[in-house]
């Protein structure tokens, strides 16, 4: 038996299109797993096959041992936030986060108890007797949250929470989501396409691509050694920069293997004036402690973080060097990495 | 600004001068003549003052009828609405047939009452109407419907709860697809049953849309007399006489025009009591948005 979340082969087709294809993975028990990808890749379903808003076409799904996949929604002991919120307009703050409490007939002595708790947690305490319109896109997000905490399912679900809060307000949640996951220990399952929020939250990312897993990994594992070009691409701002391995050979005291395609990240590549890459700069890009030069390899560009205090040379031809053990090379067809 | 004001008013004329002649000139002259006498042969109509109010309140006929009224109200009303929403539930599911079952349910709405009326006289017709034929295989006796005062009300009832339930469920139809789904999937998500869902969520939520039609089919109740010309007169003996039906009688058979104004303000005081009840009392229960 395996605590947490456990998927066997887990598929789920809309009319001939398989939105999730074939996904085994574990979700261990009070951790925080990030479902990561971009709009269309199946993540969303994934979450929703797990809350059993989905019945899978194939495949099990287990919380603890247990299997689930047939199992009515209500029954599968865990907790959603939705990404609409989905607060019920005409109910109070209080019975909006009290609805589940009041639907299992809680004892209202511990649903008061419960609520009092939650809400000092949330920082809701003044907002009990409001409707959801009268509160901000920011506090409606707390109730939500709140309404998942209140149940004390240890399984909490989060489809995509933040992606209707601004930059600011987003970041913080982002801190408040994970220390209340720390606090409570709880098994969450977070769905966004917003690559720093999974760097920042996750203790596991699972990276998805047009249904199927790319690649399962601590944010640092991914980073640092990212499986497909897929992954190099969607992980880390700027993106990695990939090149053919012709093109840098061409312009480069290199040699690299034919046909594949050599991954670079802007902060592992350094101006010198000794550096086996030859290039010109075509932008730069000043992000205060550090700049972002762009600079044209051949038909390709590659994309250098320096810090910004130091000097860029005067004329628009540079060399550039990488530090070693820096490189990630990919085969060019399949994608997948090939080295180390 | 003066330019604007005039054109602002030039703007309002079509409707303010359809309003004013159709509507608040003629509610006028009614009031105006139920304070006067009807003209009758050489005899002029001459102010009464309130006589024709005093005859009002010592008409048996008028207190039936506005006891018909009242009961045809306030069953036809919670009846067509209940059914409505049960309509607009099941059609809502994806079920087989769906556009064709919406369909059948929308059809008596786009019958015109008059016709439909027809057809109900023939369901009703004692011994070979389809009610008693059907009534006749389980070996129970013959009944004229609508030729007894203690049925012959409800069996209006009936023709006017099948002819407007389909029409309310398009409203609610509406307001359900409107409804985000998300909200019943939070709701199962706690292991809330149908039944609970219905009560706390979809019920609550579909209340704007029942405020609107019961208004409209408390209003109807008021209006809607086709069905009481084609089958019954409002007999026997006034039991299915309803207060439109009772004023047209008066006004246009007896030609006591003054009574059937003062008749028709007594209606024009129930609409307006049914239109002020709605804006003050439910309007602010109803929408939390």
């Amino acid at each position: 038996m395996m605590d947490g979340v456990v998927l066997q082969s887990t598929s789920k087709m809309f009319g001939s299109t398989w939105a999730v294809h074939d996904i085994s993975l574990h979700i261990p028990d009070g951790s925080l797993t990030v479902l990561l990808g971009p709009s269309g890749c199946g993540k969303s379903t994934l979450l929703r096959l797990i809350a059993g808003l989905e019945t899978p076409t194939a495949g099990t799904i287990s919380i603890n041992g247990r299997r689930v996949d047939q199992q009515p929604v209500g029954k599968r002991d865990l907790s959603m936030v939705f990404q609409s919120y989905a607060l019920f307009p005409h109910l109070s703050v209080a019975d909006n986060i009290l609805f589940g409490l009041q639907v299992r007939k809680v004892a209202k002595a511990e649903q008061a108890l419960r609520l009092s708790r939650v809400a000092s947690m949330m920082g809701l305490e003044n907002l009990l007797e409001r409707k959801p319109s009268q509160l901000s896109g920011g506090q409606q997000q707390r109730v939500a949250v709140a309404r998942a905490v209140i149940s004390q399912r240890r399984i909490c679900l989060m489809d995509e929470p933040l992606s209707n809060l601004d930059a600011k307000l987003r970041a913080e949640m982002r801190q408040d989501i994970r220390n209340l996951q720390q606090t409570l220990g709880l098994t969450m399952v977070y769905v966004t396409h917003d690559q720093i929020e999974a760097v920042t939250m996750a203790d596991q990312i699972v990276l998805l691509n047009e249904g199927r897993i790319d690649q399962i990994g601590a944010p640092d594992a991914i980073y640092s050694r990212p499986a497909t070009i897929f992954a190099a691409k969607f992980i880390g701002t700027p993106p990695m920069n990939l090149v053919t391995s012709a093109t840098l050979n061409a312009h480069g005291e290199t040699n690299f293997p034919e046909g594949s395609v050599v991954g670079i990240r802007p902060e592992d590549l350094v101006l010198d004036a000794d550096g086996p890459i030859t290039g010109h700069v075509v932008m730069v890009e000043y992000l205060g402690a550090d700049r972002l030069v762009t600079c044209k390899i051949g038909v390709e560009s590659l994309i250098v973080r320096t810090p910004a205090r130091s000097d860029l040379p005067d004329e628009g031809r540079i060399r550039l060097a990488y530090l070693p053990d820096s490189v990630h090379l990919f085969d060019a067809k399949s994608g997948q990495r090939l080295t180390q | 600004m003066r330019r604007t004001t005039i054109y602002a008013w030039l703007m309002l004329l079509p409707a303010m001068v359809l309003l004013m002649a159709f509507t608040h000139y003629p509610a006028i002259r009614t009031i105006i003549a139920s304070l006067h006498s009807t003209a009758r042969g050489h005899r002029a109509s001459v102010f009464v003052g309130l006589a024709n109010y005093e005859r009002l309140l010592s008409d048996d006929v008028f207190k039936q009828v506005l006891w018909n009224n009242l009961i045809y109200g306030a069953l036809t009303v919670p009846v067509s609405i209940a059914i409505a929403i049960s309509m607009a539930l099941l059609v809502n599911y994806k079920l087989r047939g769906r556009g064709f079952v919406r369909m059948a349910y929308f059809t008596p709405t786009v019958l015109p009452l008059i016709a439909v009326a027809n057809i109900w006289l023939f369901f009703y017709t004692p011994g070979f109407g389809l009610i008693d034929q059907i009534r006749g295989m389980f070996g129970l006796a013959q009944q004229n419907w609508i030729g007894q005062p203690d049925t012959v009300l409800y069996a209006m009832m009936v023709v006017t709860v099948w002819k407007e339930a389909g029409f309310f469920m398009i409203f609610y139809l509406a307001a359900l697809q409107s409804i985000s789904p998300s909200l019943y999937e939070a709701a199962a998500i706690e292991g809330a049953s149908r039944w609970t869902v219905f009560r706390r969520i979809t019920f609550p939520l579909l209340m704007p849309t029942t405020l609107f039609v019961s208004v409209n089919a408390a209003i109807n109740s008021f209006r809607l007399i086709d069905h009481i010309f084609v089958m019954t007169g409002g007999g026997p003996n006034n039991a299915s006489s309803l207060l439109l039906y009772y004023i047209y009688q008066v006004a246009f058979r007896e030609w006591d025009t003054a009574y059937g104004a003062t008749l028709t303000v007594v209606l024009l005081a129930i609409l307006l009591l049914l239109a002020v009840g709605q804006f003050f009392f439910f309007d602010r229960k109803v929408h939390y948005k």
